[in-house]
């Protein structure tokens, strides 16, 4: 190693502070709710938004959490936790098995019209789902899912499809075709060559998938307060109640911690699983 | 152990024909090896015989049993694949087992089979190994091991050795020879390589351009090679040849611009040889004379030591030949030198259409 490359040139600090303002700039939001969901409301009223709390206290975070109101109930926001991981978790499973199945079928299914019907999927991406909210209105509420629980599953998994499909079908590309020959020649079917020999190879693009669905379904608000129903509405949908709260004035410390209540599972699961995410996009990259 | 027959298989992608006109008869336990260049359809050929791909035409059976548009599982047949293909997340034992357990087998029998063959391979102590923690020649034990477990009457092999080096390729072919010696199993073989083909076949069938070439035994083929084609992919260095015009008035002659060439004694296979021909001698074929002694003029260009014997470069009629000589044959490069060979170890070939004369 030679002695110019230990110094640091003006480009490699000019991109250190380019980075470091992004990361101010990307934090400061987040900080300043944090900082204030710790406040009483007279403290913010008297003080600096930025200025640290002088004695931080939960009593913010325990009245969004069950005592805040949204509309004539003062239940906080509680109930849609629950109300979302009911959504979210089936929606994720059942939109990433499916997607697997039908990215193997793709893979495997050699025609045209398998790249037709790749194309189409992928058409399907960059449609906006705003155009496609009232068809699918209809759509359930003929056949009686519109406002329930299995409605606003289904509409999550639907609407996830192309983006899973499309995604499993580019890892399972990377998969050498000798392997499903080799499962078919020792007699193995259709299903029992995915479910024993591809499915087991795919723990990575799992893992990918599964946070992006995970935070991108946790994180809608548009499909939960059409489809959902009353009795499902998810945690975005209340909070949104919560703080479009009209009667006296906002509670900012409430509303602050509201938020982060809603955000804390999205930001867990990417804490948690950033190394295999990194990982497994990597693992699909080269492999592809 | 069953046959294998192919009747008039064809095959094309599209508009693209890939293999016209297959034609083969393996008899039961017999080890046939498909032998061409990359691009030849040799394993496309191996992929229908498997069930794979289908053929565009024609008939296939194995045993008595047409098997044209069966399953591959429904055809009694395994087969080993090129990058060994285990199943990754699999454990050895799981691999070995895999197909038995689709096929619902007694799991007494799984277990004696499984012990069978991870003897006869020594595997016993990988079985609870991951393919990834294998070696190439353990994976490729493995690979052999699935095939051979189901006890078919016919096992494929595509390409198997070509994933290994060099030393362990021949332990290997040694050792697949001696597997299908005591199985008897009828093996179909794909290679390029046709070191493996002379060595393990007790038939070889050569392909180029989707057509089979010649179907014969090794040796048939080495010494009597039916187109031109044959007789320059087999041997290394490959066979020398020299172009000219036949004439048979007074016994067979080569007429060229170096000199007529005396070619009685000459085997002819088709008709009366007449036209623009091709000569072919193998190297070892070829005598070192005094210089103007025998019938052909050479000038040695260059000398590779081969261990055993040395192969000496000389031009031929503008021509680079290749001669096995014993390795005491004092000679220096650059040194004028005669050739001559027996007409009866010759072969020649039509300029027109490649065939034999």
């Amino acid at each position: 190693m030679s002695a110019t490359a230990r110094r640091p040139d003006i480009g490699t600090i000019g991109l250190y502070a380019f980075l470091l303002a992004s990361a101010v700039f990307f934090l400061l939001p987040i900080a300043l709710v944090v900082v204030n969901s710790l406040k009483p409301m007279d403290e913010i009223r008297a003080g600096s938004l930025l200025a640290l709390p002088a004695a931080p206290s939960f009593d913010a975070w325990r009245m969004a959490w069950s005592e805040a109101c949204s509309g004539l109930d003062c239940n906080g926001i509680s109930p849609g936790l629950w109300n979302s991981v009911k959504i979210t978790i089936p929606a994720v499973i059942i939109s990433i098995l499916f997607g697997a199945l039908n990215g193997f079928a793709l893979t495997e299914w050699k025609s045209g019209l398998s790249n037709a019907t790749m194309f189409l999927i992928s058409v399907a991406l960059f449609v906006p789902y705003q155009s496609m909210i009232y068809p699918t209105v209809i759509m359930l509420s003929r056949v009686g899912l519109f406002g329930t629980y299995p409605g606003i599953v289904a509409v999550h998994v639907i609407f996830g499809l192309p983006f899973t499909t499309l995604l499993f079908r580019n890892f399972y590309l990377g998969i050498p075709g000798e392997i499903t020959k080799a499962a078919r020649m020792e007699g193995a079917s259709f299903l029992r060559t995915f479910f024993s020999v591809i499915l087991p190879m795919s723990t990575n693009i799992i893992l990918v998938v599964a946070i992006l669905q995970f935070t991108g379904i946790w994180n809608d608000y548009l499909l939960g307060l059409i489809f959902a129903g009353n009795d499902n509405m998810p945690m975005t949908v209340q909070l949104n109640n919560i703080v479009s709260n009209t009667r006296g004035a906002a509670i900012l410390n409430v509303n602050m911690a509201a938020s982060l209540l809603t955000a804390l599972p999205a930001l867990v699961v990417y804490f948690l699983s950033g190394r295999f995410f990194v990982r497994g996009i990597a693992a699909g990259a080269v492999k592809g | 152990m069953k046959s294998i027959h192919l009747r008039n298989v064809s095959k094309s992608y599209g508009a693209t024909p890939v293999l016209s006109g297959i034609n083969l008869q393996i008899e039961p336990g017999e080890f046939t090896v498909l032998l061409g260049p990359s691009g030849c359809g040799k394993s496309t050929l191996l992929n229908i015989i498997a069930g794979l791909e289908d053929p565009s035409g024609g008939q296939l059976l194995i045993g008595d049993r047409d098997v044209t548009t069966a399953e591959p599982a429904d055809r009694g047949l395994a087969m080993v694949f090129q990058s060994y293909a285990l199943f990754p997340t699999m454990r050895v034992r799981d691999n070995l087992t895999f197909g038995l357990r689709i096929d619902r087998t007694p799991r007494a029998e799984i277990e004696k089979r499984l012990k069978w063959v991870s003897e006869l391979l020594q595997i016993e102590k990988l079985l609870d190994r991951k393919p990834g923690q294998l070696s190439g020649g353990q994976r490729q034990r493995v690979a052999i091991g699935r095939a051979l477990i189901r006890s078919t009457d016919v096992c494929l092999f595509d390409e198997p050795l070509s994933n290994l080096d060099a030393k362990l390729r021949t332990e290997t072919r040694v050792e697949i020879k001696k597997l299908h010696r005591d199985l008897g199993t009828t093996i179909v073989y794909v290679t390029h390589d046709q070191v493996e083909a002379m060595t393990m076949a007790d038939r070889v069938a050569v392909l180029s351009g989707g057509k089979v070439e010649q179907y014969d035994t090794p040796q048939a083929i080495y010494d009597k090679p039916m187109t031109r084609f044959v007789a320059g992919f087999l041997g290394s260095p490959s066979m020398n040849f020299l172009s000219g015009t036949l004439v048979a008035e007074n016994g067979l002659r080569l007429v060229r611009g170096g000199g007529d060439l005396d070619l009685s004694g000459y085997e002819v296979t088709n008709g009366a040889p007449a036209g623009e021909a091709e000569l072919g001698i193998r190297p070892e074929a070829l005598r070192l004379t005094a210089p103007g002694a025998g019938r052909l003029r050479a000038r040695v260009e260059s000398i590779d030591l081969m261990g055993a014997d040395r192969i000496l470069w000389m031009s031929v009629d503008g021509r680079l030949w290749s001669v096995r000589v014993e390795r005491d044959r004092a000679c220096r490069e650059g040194e004028e030198i005669g050739l001559d060979f027996s007409a009866a170890a010759a072969s020649l070939f039509s300029r027109d259409t490649g065939a034999r004369l």
